[in-house]
């Protein structure tokens, strides 16, 4: 056996993967999320009642969480992969892994709560 | 052939007396188709004898003397100077320690090179004769065989700058021509070592490994192939 | 003997493809942060009409915009440049890297302005 392999994580095929995957994912909803809310509304602001109506059909909670969720596990995996480059101490590994988590649970609440609400607000 | 007069920067450092490195300058004249290791022996034999640097061939294939040359990593003795014009600024590999000089510790990079043994493994027993391999079964191997294992690729990797553990192009590279030869059994172990954190998923696909091998092995498109293989391994 | 590790060699050559790694990191950083600015303020706009409007009149002004120009075009870089990692990792794009990032990049780019004139369109240039 040679005394100099150190093994130190396995890991890593898998975020690697879904990386790639969620990626492809994206690159779909960002485009629709971005030409349904920046651009479709040409020459005037978005409207709120035109948001309340989109809000309520039953594709949009079911879109707007799985864009959700594919960008915060997206974005949060690419930050731990870059943190990761730069880290060797265990300790620090350990409080970014476990800073990045939290942040991503925080926002995956608020986000999920925010698509509930226009959901179910009333069409006037 | 004529004379020219070139200036030529390089980064000293003398244990023992410097504290840390620093840049010394030469205006040495030289020839017009010397190379790098041309002008380094130049300084080393008529200027200073104390300058430290590793050859040996001078035929690009011992791998000795890939070393910094204007930002890049290049092999000395096969670059010839006017790729670089009457300026040159010449520095240790980077993300190595330095010995004396030029000579940078290389004594990681061998260990490396070393954990993702770099033999044949066989279960079976070995054959009377000779092995057979196909033409396409070493298609597969491909220039992976070419390393001459001069850390170039290894030294120009901005994973590997920060991360001292981080195995390398040149580990990696190894790792795969073994892992993809017919010969071989021993992918299993490999793969294990392979598939870590400061294995072959802190490749960014950045290609400086590319862009620094002297025998222009496309490292890249192999370190790809051998991740595919990792996450089909692992699922 | 002397010791190195460092964050980056600032001083080593940037080809295509370190240039290409350095910027999508970069976008990629600035747009996680954006994800959470965003999830904030679409959760703001949940509270009543007028809550919206005050919202909206401020995402709706001239500087805003211009930010949103400036999103896009990193929301293009990122997207493009990652579509050639993809290909670089799955479909040998490895052996023609710099030229999928020439010919992606001029698609994001032209992508990018049709993008942005329809962004200003948008352009509440007076409140209310």
């Amino acid at each position: 056996m040679n005394k100099d392999f150190k093994q130190t994580s396995r890991s890593g095929s898998l975020p690697w993967l879904l990386q790639r995957i969620s990626a492809v994912i994206l690159f779909v909803l960002l485009l629709l999320h971005f030409i349904t809310y920046h651009f479709l509304s040409k020459g005037r602001a978005v409207n709120y009642q035109e948001i309340v109506a989109k809000a309520g059909s039953w594709w949009f909670p079911l879109l707007q969480f799985a864009f959700l969720l594919t960008a915060l596990y997206h974005g949060l995996n690419g930050l731990w992969s870059v943190l990761e480059d730069y880290t060797a101490n265990k300790f620090w590994r350990l409080v970014w892994y476990g800073l990045l988590l939290s942040v991503g649970a925080v926002l995956l609440f608020v986000g999920t709560l925010t698509i509930i609400k226009l959901y179910t607000l009333p069409v006037a | 052939m004529a004379m020219i007069d070139i200036s030529v920067k390089i980064l000293r450092y003398q244990p023992g007396k410097d504290e840390k490195p620093h840049w010394q300058v030469f205006n040495i004249a030289v020839e017009d188709e010397s190379t790098i290791l041309d002008v380094l022996n130049e300084i080393h034999w008529q200027h200073d004898g104390t300058l430290a640097y590793r050859r040996s061939c001078r035929s690009s294939i011992c791998g000795s003397c890939a070393m910094k040359v204007n930002g890049r990593n290049v092999l000395a003795c096969e670059t010839p100077i006017h790729r670089f014009g009457r300026k040159l600024k010449i520095e240790p590999l980077s993300g190595f320690d330095i010995i004396k000089d030029l000579v940078v510790d290389l004594d990681p990079f061998f260990a490396k090179l070393k954990r993702i043994r770099p033999y044949l493994i066989l279960d079976k027993p070995a054959p009377d004769k000779e092995f057979v391999q196909s033409p396409e079964q070493l298609e597969q191997i491909g220039e992976s065989t070419l390393c001459i294992l001069c850390a170039a690729c290894s030294a120009a990797c901005p994973s590997s700058w920060p991360n001292s553990e981080y195995l390398g192009p040149a580990a990696l590279l190894k790792a795969y021509r073994f892992i993809f030869d017919s010969r071989d059994d021993g992918a299993d172990q490999r793969i294990e070592i392979v598939n870590d954190k400061n294995g072959v998923w802190r490749c960014h696909t950045i290609f400086n490994c590319v862009e620094a091998c002297p025998k222009k092995i496309k490292i890249t498109e192999y370190l790809s192939r051998l991740k595919v293989k990792v996450v089909e391994n692992s699922l | 003997m002397y010791k190195r590790t460092r964050f980056y060699d600032f001083t080593y050559y940037n080809f295509i493809g370190s240039w290409a790694w350095i910027l999508h990191r970069l976008a990629g950083l600035a747009l996680i942060f954006y994800l959470c600015l965003h999830i904030w303020v679409i959760n703001s706009l949940t509270h009543g009409e007028a809550a919206f409007n005050n919202v909206m009149a401020f995402l709706n002004g001239v500087p805003f915009k211009l930010l949103e120009t400036g999103l896009w075009g990193v929301i293009l870089f990122h997207a493009f440049n990652g579509v050639r990692i993809v290909i670089i990792d799955f479909f040998k794009g490895s052996l023609v890297h710099k030229k999928l990032f020439i010919v992606l990049i001029a698609v994001a780019f032209i992508l990018w302005a049709l993008g942005s004139y329809l962004i200003l369109q948008h352009v509440q240039w007076r409140a209310g």
